[in-house]
């Protein structure tokens, strides 16, 4: 078995091994994605982190529209369904709030009977005071959890799990660079394999199994011939969204080598600063490298991030898929068209499975893409 | 060489033969509830008419929304690039760089390059409003056959608009508007305009330099197409056999790419 296929059944094996820790007296803390406060606080105080995936399936996501009605985005009721159906094995939640619909999915949340924290993470950036009045939220929710666990938050306990996080996001940070090379060394799926793991395993359990991954994966063949690159933005693509990536990179004509997403990059990002206070160091990487795109605001900074990424991912074709009603990412669509020197593709499509129409765009983008390529058109 | 291209749509199923340096012959029939079963007997029917056997076909190209689900294709492709490839071989002008495709399911428009390289497409969303079954649909709550329906808009002598960019909603306009006695010629010419619009909007948002063909099950339908070069100003191309241009052009590119594979493996 390779390292990836052994994360990949760890990470698919997690619960069961969750529900027997709960039974042992355990606390798990169930992270909503894509907004989560920075699970090294969960671990400093002594619960397992959780992170919790959006269902990929439209039963749970009906389940879900009663509770949030039709103008939360799919993503939201994704979320919450996948906690009514599946009935997770956590014992309480912690969740950041970005937009309004966030807030009332946390709401709905409440009455599946789980505690709830909520940290509130800034919309807007650079705004004077913020970044300590967030490390004070941060401090607040570690002390509500420590209280609730018995285990105290200290900063000692706090840079420990901050060391440890750094080392997976440079895991992540490995793979993400091998997806880029020209050839690419790794796929879009297998990064986002990676990311899964990361979310649903103990970072040490991801240390362990991960270390390897990006070594294995560069030692293999390069892809031939070249795949054509693509850059994927749009909401979410961790979990039950993952149809437009696997269309796109089926068959090995293209690969996603890199994304502007809440579940990829963004949620990696660089190291969080190791010296100094914790909560100052959580709070300072939370604002420069958000788990979600939406709290990118002024958009200016979204959009230099995308444009920035474009240019560095050497990407041919731009591919966004969003979902409806999801409005902090859909009203950037027109600016990142502007933006993009490359094709660009909008799939937007509500349901966690891809129809006939989606598959039949991304693969006539794809068609489109390889042909440019080799007439040797414009980009 | 011989080359078979069939364009499995959501309503027809339409099947091309090409033989290289001697001309074409097609079939099209109805695509019903499998799609993959209709596809095999298009092809079946497409041999016998034409005398041949499988072993005698070089290659079978599929398309189409159900181009996966035809296991006989060894060449498989969208049918944005293979209604390019048959726009480009149905002898219309070279001007031409645009193409309106309004099928039973969906509407596209694409727009290509001189040398057919695509450069960009549209595709209607998930909504019957913008289809040909939007018009069968409203044919039927008139409860006249297609072709009349088509016919009598011609007929039409007041301007009504249809509100509903849903065809559900556009179903209980009409029947509010049929109970104010809006004529039958006036609902069919306000139906189609309905749908001309939102073809002609997808082409100002993708269209080239050049001029427009108008293909697939849509064409056969006068009143559309007079309706959408209303609305666009310009006159609309409509090629001979416009409903066996994917087809063809699956055909096409299903030559060109067992030549580049023969190519490759005399390299």
């Amino acid at each position: 078995m390779t390292a990836l296929a052994g994360l990949r059944a760890a990470a698919d094996g997690r619960e069961g091994a969750l529900r027997a820790g709960i039974a042992r007296g355990r606390e798990v803390v169930g992270l909503p994605v894509p907004l989560a406060p920075p699970p090294e606080i969960v671990e400093a105080a002594g619960a397992i982190p959780f992170r919790l995936l959006a269902a990929g399936d439209a039963d749970a996501e009906l389940r879900a529209l009663a509770a949030l009605g039709r103008d939360a985005c799919g993503t939201c009721r994704g979320l919450l369904g996948a906690a009514m159906v599946a009935h997770p094995p956590v014992t309480c939640l912690a969740a950041g709030t970005a937009c309004d619909r966030m807030r009332r999915m946390l709401e709905a949340f409440g009455s599946t009977g789980l505690p709830v924290f909520t940290v509130a993470v800034p919309r807007v950036r650079g705004i004077s005071g913020q970044r300590k009045a967030l490390a004070q939220e941060l401090r607040l929710f570690a002390g509500e959890l420590s209280v609730r666990t018995g285990v105290p938050a200290t900063p000692e306990r706090l840079a420990a799990a901050i060391r440890r996080g750094n080392a997976a996001r440079r895991i992540l940070r490995e793979a993400d660079g091998l997806r880029r090379l020209v050839p690419p060394r790794a796929t879009g799926t297998e990064y986002f394999d990676l990311v899964r793991a990361h979310g649903l395993l103990p970072v040490e359990d991801f240390l362990a199994l991960a270390a390897a991954v990006p070594g294995e994966l560069a030692a293999r063949e390069p892809p031939s011939p070249d795949p054509v690159r693509v850059l994927l933005t749009g909401p979410t693509l961790l979990d039950g969204r993952r149809d437009a990536l696997a269309i796109l990179e089926a068959g090995g004509r293209a690969v996603a080598v890199a994304d502007v997403t809440d579940s990829g990059t963004l949620a990696s990002g660089e190291d969080v600063p190791e010296d100094g206070d914790p909560f100052l160091g959580l709070a300072t990487h939370l604002l420069a490298h958000p788990v979600l795109a939406a709290p990118l605001r002024p958009s200016r900074a979204f959009r230099e991030r995308f444009a920035g990424t474009l240019r560095a991912s050497g990407a041919e074709g731009v591919l966004f898929r969003g979902v409806p009603f999801c409005r902090p990412f859909n009203s950037e669509v027109p600016a990142l068209r502007l933006l993009s020197t490359v094709p660009f593709l909008e799939i937007r499509e509500e349901g966690a499975a891809a129809s006939g129409q989606t598959r039949t765009r991304i693969e006539a983008f794809v068609e489109m893409l390889l042909a440019r390529r080799l007439s040797g058109g414009p980009p | 060489m011989i080359s078979v291209g069939i364009d499995i749509g959501s309503t027809t199923t339409k099947a091309v033969l090409l033989r290289e340096g001697a001309g074409t012959a097609h079939v099209l029939t109805r695509t019903g509830n499998l799609p993959g079963q209709t596809a095999r007997e298009v092809y079946g029917r497409l041999l016998s008419e034409n005398s041949l056997v499988e072993s005698d076909v070089d290659v079978v190209a599929t398309t189409g929304y159900g181009r996966r689900l035809a296991d006989f294709g060894d060449v498989v492709m969208t049918e944005i690039k293979a209604c390019v490839a048959g726009v480009r071989n149905s002898g219309l002008p070279p001007a031409v760089r645009n193409v309106i495709d309004v099928g039973g399911q969906d509407t596209k428009v694409i727009a290509f390059e001189e040398d057919g390289e695509i450069r960009d497409f549209s595709m209607n969303d998930k909504c019957a409003a913008g289809t040909g079954r939007f018009l069968e649909m409203l044919a039927g709550k008139l409860e006249l056959p297609y072709e009349e329906f088509v016919r009598v808009a011609a007929e039409a002598d007041q301007e009504i608009q249809m509100n509903s960019t849903c065809a559900v909603f556009a179903e209980s306009e009409v029947v509010g508007l049929l109970a104010r006695n809006v004529s039958k010629a006036n609902l069919s010419a306000a139906a189609h305009d309905s749908i001309a619009f939102r073809v002609a909007s997808m082409v100002r948002r993708v269209r080239h330099e050049g001029e427009i063909c108008f293909v697939g099950g849509g064409a056969a339908n006068t009143a559309l197409v007079r309706a959408v070069e209303e609305h666009l100003g310009e006159k609309v191309r409509v090629p001979p056999r416009f409903q066996m241009v994917v087809a063809l052009g699956a055909a096409v590119e299903g030559l060109r790419t067992l030549a580049k594979h023969r190519g490759k493996e005399g390299c």
